[in-house]
């Protein structure tokens, strides 16, 4: 198996890379400060971030980007994380939280909370978006089971997911269509976006993925286990239920978390985990950290390309990395699923 | 064409140098649909925000005069057509569907797995944002290019050797996801009226549809629908996986390249007139199966069947529901078509 | 059939098509004893003095209600704009703008259609089928645009005097308006605040152009040939605008309502200058008729904007309308 070409590196390297990919996104986070609709450079983010002014620079870079920036942090941090769990959980190199369909759950949770209430406060965004990650994920883990007769084949949770996502997709637009101020309210959110997210918002929703993670990180070893095939696991006295629900539950809260934040964000839970698993091999305390460094990484190029490709206008960050990440999963759909 | 005496089961057919097997349901069966199908239509078309008599409902579709002359206008130029065109977009989506399951071999399949519909949504978003002046008429020919390309797009990446199910449903997911983030971005930087109308598109409608919309439909159906019904023995072949099929003698990626072009063909057709209605191409096939048996002989036309059933009765449930504003068509099949769908699916598992 | 046959056939087949359509345009123009009215979607011929007219977009039932006309039907949604109400409040409705219920329209049995160029294109033989129609380009028409279009309707109503009166009125209101313009007032940025979206409104915009019309130019220009485009609390602080146009919805939630807080926000000239001039959405873009024309030139009298005084108008969405 390919992912096994990495277990020959040895320890000391594998931190040096951790040492070197966390350089690389503090690099990225410095450019993400500089760039956008005002142009602030290097030296002048630096000196704004530790000696502020009330110049409009230093304003808009402590009210407007920084914020934006811990946000893009979080959010692709947390997706990545989450990916990676689903497959280890589903041992499917194609899961992510937007193959199936919990991202579209999470969002079709929030245009019904937007409806049905009106203009909710935000906390609400983040119990509603979390509420509906958790009932997609356990949705599409029924249909999948149901279709086929044992096991989750990656073809099957893929089309499971896919057809949860169709559907709630279709649902979602229904109820845009009902209410022309929902639509406007709600059609940029739906999205995905880093644009405008606030201290307040990071203040409600950060708190989910900082949980998730803290619940993640430490199932490590069992993930590990888990991802060689339950009769390992289970011989190994691992993989138990109960790592299994701890696990799941990690992931509805990253997965909920980062939407109720930024939106339905697709594809950093599938390319992170899967460029982290090709540096460092299948150990998974190793490949969980590189998936949320890289998940990080992947989230704040995507939010100052974002930013840059059609200035002044802002793509929607989600745009930009499903643009982004489907070509890398027909790459994969053609190299990893066998027939 | 002569039927032969019916076994057990089964009920034959010989014409020339074809014979053709059915199961003996099917007779039953689709004689049952078909009146369905009559009875939905005439009770549609007795629908409406205009009142009218259901007996001179009756007379105006027969072409007698009953004394307001505003009835031949609403009965004959608003209500049939759009009853006509419902029935026959469900009929196409249906039959492409039951031809995707058996190909896949995934009673998951379904036409907008393969990306058309939203390749087809792609290009006429972009149409309604990026061209809002233009002549409306030229929408459905800009869906269609749309959705066709989408599908020959699919089909190429996925293509190693051969096209692969599991590849082709796997690439279709990817392909969609660019089509959909690329129709995301449009709909969120669009001038919100343009926006409504490429929703209303998105979603399904058959709102506003004329006979110039049956027309072309119609031809397109009647080139394609024996296509796909020539198929049904291959899908049989198909059904029995690849190296049994390729054992009998079948040219597997012949036979499936074939299969998607008229599968595509029939979906994208009834995509470019009433656009991405979901969930019909997925639940009439499932239907079909469980009423028919899976000899695809008889699931195609009864797929059909259903498929235009299914759609007149939403058509029927959007118009009146919430009168005198409506539902788009594809808004009722979603919310119907999911659940019933997963009911489907459960009951099968078991079974 | 041997070809030449063919050839002969299909030639007298295309002569009767063509003759059949000379003849049928020759009888249409004949027997118009209305009006012929010229539209976006080619000439109708009215009847004279329509009684029972369906409108499908609210500046039509703007332009009947300055005439004093009721019509007998509107497409409307659950919310008109509120000006509207006391003219046609209680008018039936007869579905949605974006989607007019064909049947509902029948059985209030008009004699004049009015509908909108982009939403009901694609129905217009439906309605034409119904009663004459006239379309124009209410959605995406300029201000002179609605002007000329209020002229026509007034000509279908045989009211055009009525009509040259009240657009006689409204242009020396507009002049009175435009006259008190000083040279202190900059230039505005125009921003249209709905949920979660800042729009600004560049000058070859309805509203730039309006207020350009008036002397306040807009400080943006189109980007990427767009006349409206997005931006956030960064792209506005770019411009760095000298007064702000919002306009908004007392019931929404917009981007204001975060900014107000921001200190970047409170830092920009128009902000701490005072010059943050907030008028209703729905009458500012929604109306696009002459009694709403009447009633923006009325706001702006009193807000400061054309004098280039600090602003008088209400500071938040919530107090707009």
């Amino acid at each position: 198996m390919r992912a096994v070409a990495g277990a020959g590196k040895g320890r000391p390297q594998r931190v040096v890379g951790l040492a070197c990919a966390g350089l690389a996104v503090a690099f990225l986070l410095g450019v993400s400060l500089g760039v956008g609709s005002l142009q602030i450079p290097l030296p002048e983010v630096l000196a704004g971030l530790f000696a502020p002014t009330d110049r409009l620079n230093d304003l808009i870079l402590h009210t407007v980007r920084l914020p934006r920036m811990v946000a893009g942090l979080l959010v692709g941090a947390s997706l990545a994380v989450a990916g990676a769990i689903m497959q280890a959980l589903t041992r499917n190199p194609l899961a992510s939280p937007g193959i199936l369909g919990v991202n579209a759950g999470a969002a079709f949770a929030v245009v019904t909370a937007v409806l049905v209430l009106g203009d909710p406060p935000l906390a609400t965004y983040a119990l509603f978006a979390l509420a509906g990650a958790g009932l997609a994920g356990a949705l599409v883990y029924g249909l999948a089971a149901a279709t086929g007769a044992a096991g989750n084949s990656p073809l099957r949770l893929a089309l499971a997911g896919a057809v949860l996502a169709a559907f709630l997709g279709a649902l979602t637009t229904a109820l845009l269509l009902l209410d022309q101020n929902t639509l406007d309210q709600v059609r940029f959110w739906t999205a995905g976006s880093l644009a405008g997210r606030d201290w307040e918002l990071l203040r409600l929703t950060a708190p989910y993925m900082l949980v998730g993670l803290a619940l993640g990180l430490p199932l490590a070893r069992q993930l590990t286990t888990l991802s060689l095939g339950d009769d390992v696991a289970r011989g190994l006295g691992q993989g138990s239920a109960a790592v299994k629900l701890s696990a799941a539950a990690a992931v509805v809260l990253l997965a909920g978390g980062a939407v109720a934040l930024a939106g339905p964000i697709g594809f950093v839970g599938l390319v992170a985990p899967h460029l982290a698993r090709f540096l460092v091999g299948v150990d998974y305390r190793w490949v969980l950290p590189y998936s949320a460094l890289l998940g990080a990484a992947l989230v704040t190029v995507g939010d100052i390309g974002a930013r840059v490709a059609l200035r002044p206008q802002e793509i929607p960050v989600g745009v930009l990395m499903a643009l982004l990440g489907a070509p890398f999963f027909i790459y994969l759909a053609r190299t990893r699923v066998r027939r | 064409m002569s039927a032969s005496e019916a076994t057990r089961t089964w009920l034959v057919a010989r014409a020339g140098g074809l014979s053709v097997r059915l199961p003996r349901r099917v007779v039953p069966v689709a004689a049952v649909l078909l009146a369905l199908l009559v009875l939905a239509a005439v009770l549609s078309t007795a629908q409406g925000e205009y009142r009218i008599a259901p007996f001179d409902v009756v007379k105006t579709v027969l072409g007698l005069d009953t004394g307001d002359p505003n009835h031949a206008l609403v009965v004959r130029q608003f209500r049939l057509p759009r009853i006509v065109l419902a029935a026959l977009v469900g009929g196409a989506l249906g039959m492409s569907g039951a031809v995707l399951q058996g190909m896949t071999r995934n009673g998951l399949a379904e036409p907008g797995i393969l990306g058309i519909s939203q390749g087809a949504g792609l290009a006429a978003v972009a149409f309604l944002t990026l061209a809002p002046s233009a002549p409306g008429a030229l929408l459905q020919w800009v869906a269609l290019l749309g959705g066709l390309f989408t599908a020959a797009a699919v089909y190429l990446l996925a293509w190693k050797d051969g096209a692969s199910p599991v590849r082709l449903i796997l690439v279709g997911i990817g392909v969609s996801a660019v089509a959909t983030a690329l129709t995301t971005y449009l709909i969120v930087l669009g001038d919100i009226t343009d926006v409504q109308r490429a929703l209303l598109w998105l979603t399904g409608s058959v709102y506003g549809r004329d006979w110039e919309h049956v027309k072309s439909l119609a031809i397109w159906l009647l080139v394609l629908a024996p296509a796909a019904l020539l198929g049904a023995r291959a899908l049989n072949v198909q059904a029995l996986g690849e190296p049994a099929a390729r054992s009998l003698g079948q040219r597997v990626n012949l036979v499936r390249t074939w299969l998607v072009v008229v599968a595509v063909a029939l979906a994208c057709g009834a995509v470019a007139v009433a656009g991405a209605i979901a969930f019909v191409g997925l639940v009439a096939p499932h239907a079909a199966r469980r009423l028919v048996g899976p000899s695809h002989e008889a699931l195609l036309p009864v797929s059909a069947l259903l498929g235009a059933l299914l759609l007149l009765v939403a058509d029927l449930i959007g118009r009146t529901v919430i009168a005198p504003s409506q539902l788009p068509v594809g808004i009722v099949t979603a919310v119907v078509g999911a659940p019933y769908l997963i009911y489907l699916l459960l009951r099968e598992r078991r079974s | 059939m041997n070809n030449v046959a063919l050839l002969r056939r299909a030639t007298r087949l295309l002569l009767g098509v063509a003759a059949a359509l000379a003849f049928s345009s020759a009888t249409a123009q004949a027997a118009c004893d209305g009006q012929a009215i010229e539209h976006e979607m080619g000439t109708t011929c009215v009847a004279a003095r329509p009684q029972r007219i369906v409108t499908l977009e609210y500046s039509y039932a703007d332009h009947l209600a300055r005439l004093g006309i009721t019509p007998v039907g509107i497409a409307r949604e659950a919310n008109i704009p509120a000006y509207l109400e006391p003219y046609v409040g209680a008018v039936p409705g007869v579905g949605t703008r974006a989607e007019p219920n064909l049947e509902a329209i029948v059985a209030l049995r008009p004699d004049l259609i009015v509908a909108d160029l982009r939403r009901h294109e694609a129905i217009y033989q439906q309605l034409s089928a119904i009663a004459p129609t006239l379309v124009f380009d209410s959605l995406r028409g300029s201000y002179e645009d609605q002007l000329v279009a209020f002229e026509k309707l007034a000509a279908a109503l045989g009211l055009s005097d009525e009509a040259a009166t009240a657009l006689e009125q409204h242009r020396a209101a507009f002049e009175q308006a435009r006259a008190t313009v000083t040279p202190e007032a900059p230039p505005a940025l125009i921003g249209v605040l709905s949920p979660g979206l800042f729009t600004a409104h560049s000058s070859q915009s309805f509203m730039g152009s309006f207020l350009d019309s008036l002397g306040i130019p807009a400080a943006v220009e189109p980007r990427g040939g767009e006349t409206q485009f997005s931006l956030s609390l960064e792209g506005v602080a770019a411009v760095q605008p000298q007064a702000l146009v919002l306009l908004c919805n007392p019931a929404d939630s917009t981007p204001l309502d975060e900014w107000a807080d921001n200190p970047a926000w409170n830092a920009l000239d128009a902000v701490s200058d005072g010059r943050v001039y907030i008028f209703d959405r729905d009458l500012w873009s929604k109306g696009r008729g002459v009694i709403a024309f009447d009633l923006i030139l009325d706001d702006l009298a009193g807000s400061g904007l054309l004098t280039g005084q600090p602003s008088s108008t209400p500071q938040t969405c919530q107090g707009a309308g």
